[in-house]
């Protein structure tokens, strides 16, 4: 690789820095956060049938899961100012509950595990039974 | 080293990617400014940032794997039906080849999980701005997407020329990504635009493998894929299932380690071959959304009498 080649490199990588900078310094940092009703909403968007039975929401606001009627469960989390889905069978999900922690993870590199502090409250009783038959040790 | 056969060109042709990126950048921050003040569109820091790295990531690709993709150029030239040499008309047969080339390369690359494992990086932001432009795909040259150009050159385009006019349209591809443009009355009869180019990146059903165009619309219209955009259904950007991370390799890669995944718990050479080459999200039993079959579930909605009250 030559010298103006790693010059345009170098480049590039400054540029990305200033344009992130400026889009940053701008305000456009931008969280959205997750509710019942925006648990119900997404259910509504991603499958305009399904009946909510349950739902169990991140304490931060930044994930959710709700159980649906046939089972399945809609995992929500916060991607800057956008929420990220995935519908999927309790089954091909692995929940790890600790004392303090639910982790879920996904057979999916696109969708890395979700986590949810869980100081102030105990798990519902359906995220412990999901756990109980699906959990990895 | 690959000794050119094609007859050379008859100006120097300039690096156009290469003198391009000022603009882009200028672009960018100028579409910044007018969405901080006006609220028209909208940018996420974070979503911006794995754009840039992609687009950064590709670049290195490029450096590194690019001169495979020329060197089949070269090589398949070598086997030309004709020598082109470069001329007016030469240029002007070659510019609608190439965007017609560039046509098929999407259309396919939407319909077959193959050359969409690698285009869907391209599709992976939940917005659409200046920035969503820059966010390429890191594995086109591993997947073989240059393939689609080979028949420019085979007829007997010099290579140089199928590449000047793929710049070319690269570099026009940028400035449809943004909600800041609006319709754009007859401009739009015959090229693509901000508002049929965000019916492409739009996750709304009906707007689904819709307007594959690079600069031309026209192909669309003569191949059926044209679909306007509609004021009463907002474009919603993304993929089906969006991804949950910003992580640039994760995105690189998700659609491939699916693959690989589907095709390693594939009970037939029937199942890994649908896996590889069938459309994205199918599936052996139909479990699985493919674009088809989103469609025609909201068709089905659309069709279905409304209760009465």
């Amino acid at each position: 690789m030559g010298v103006p080649v790693l010059y345009q490199v170098g480049g590039s990588a400054a540029v990305i820095a200033v344009m992130v900078a400026a889009a940053a310094l701008m305000g456009f940092r931008t969280a959205a956060r997750i509710d019942a009703d925006a648990l119900e909403r997404l259910v509504a968007e991603t499958e305009p049938d399904a009946r909510v039975v349950d739902m169990f929401v991140a304490a931060n606001g930044a994930a959710g899961l709700a159980r649906l009627g046939d089972g399945r469960i809609l995992a929500a989390r916060v991607m800057g100012g956008d929420i990220s889905t995935r519908l999927v069978q309790a089954k091909a999900l692995r929940l790890r509950l600790t004392r303090d922690r639910l982790s879920v993870t996904f057979g999916d590199i696109g969708y890395p595990p979700l986590h949810f502090a869980l100081k102030a409250a105990a798990p519902p009783d359906w995220i412990i039974r999901l756990a109980g038959e699906g959990a990895s040790p | 080293m690959i000794v050119s056969e094609a007859p050379p060109a008859p100006f120097e042709i300039p690096p156009i990617v290469t003198y391009a990126i000022p603009a882009f950048v200028l672009l960018i921050l100028a579409e910044m400014i007018y969405i901080r003040a006006t609220g028209r569109g909208r940018y996420e820091a974070r979503d911006s940032a794995g754009s840039l790295l992609m687009g950064f990531g590709n670049q290195i690709m490029g450096l590194l794997l690019g001169g495979v993709a020329v060197a089949g150029y070269y090589l398949v030239y070598h086997f030309r039906l004709a020598t082109i040499p470069w001329a007016w008309w030469s240029l002007t047969l070659c510019f609608f080849g190439e965007d017609l080339a560039y046509y098929w390369f999407h259309r396919i690359a939407h319909e077959r999980r193959w050359f969409w494992a690698s285009h869907v990086i391209h599709h992976t932001s939940q917005h659409y701005n200046l920035t969503t432009a820059l966010r390429q795909t890191w594995t086109g040259v591993l997947s073989l997407s240059w393939i689609f150009w080979l028949p420019l050159v085979w007829i007997g385009f010099p290579p140089e020329m199928v590449l000047m006019f793929s710049a070319i349209s690269l570099v026009y591809q940028f400035w449809i990504h943004t909600e800041t443009i609006g319709r754009m009355g007859p401009f739009e009869w015959v090229f693509n635009t901000p508002s049929h180019h965000r019916v492409h990146h739009a996750t709304n059903p009906k707007y689904l493998d819709a307007n594959y165009a690079g600069v031309l619309i026209i192909w669309d219209r003569l191949f059926g894929t044209f679909v306007a955009e509609d004021a009463n259904d907002k474009p919603r950007y993304g993929v089906i299932s969006n991804l949950g991370t910003f992580n640039p390799f994760r995105v690189a890669t998700h659609e491939w380690i699916g693959i690989a995944r589907d095709v390693a718990g594939a009970r037939s050479l029937r199942e890994a071959l649908g896996y590889m080459f069938g459309p994205p999200g199918w599936s052996p039993d139909g479990s699985r959304k493919t674009s088809a079959s989103i469609k025609a579930a909201w068709a089905a909605r659309q069709a279905a009498p409304v209760a009465a009250e």
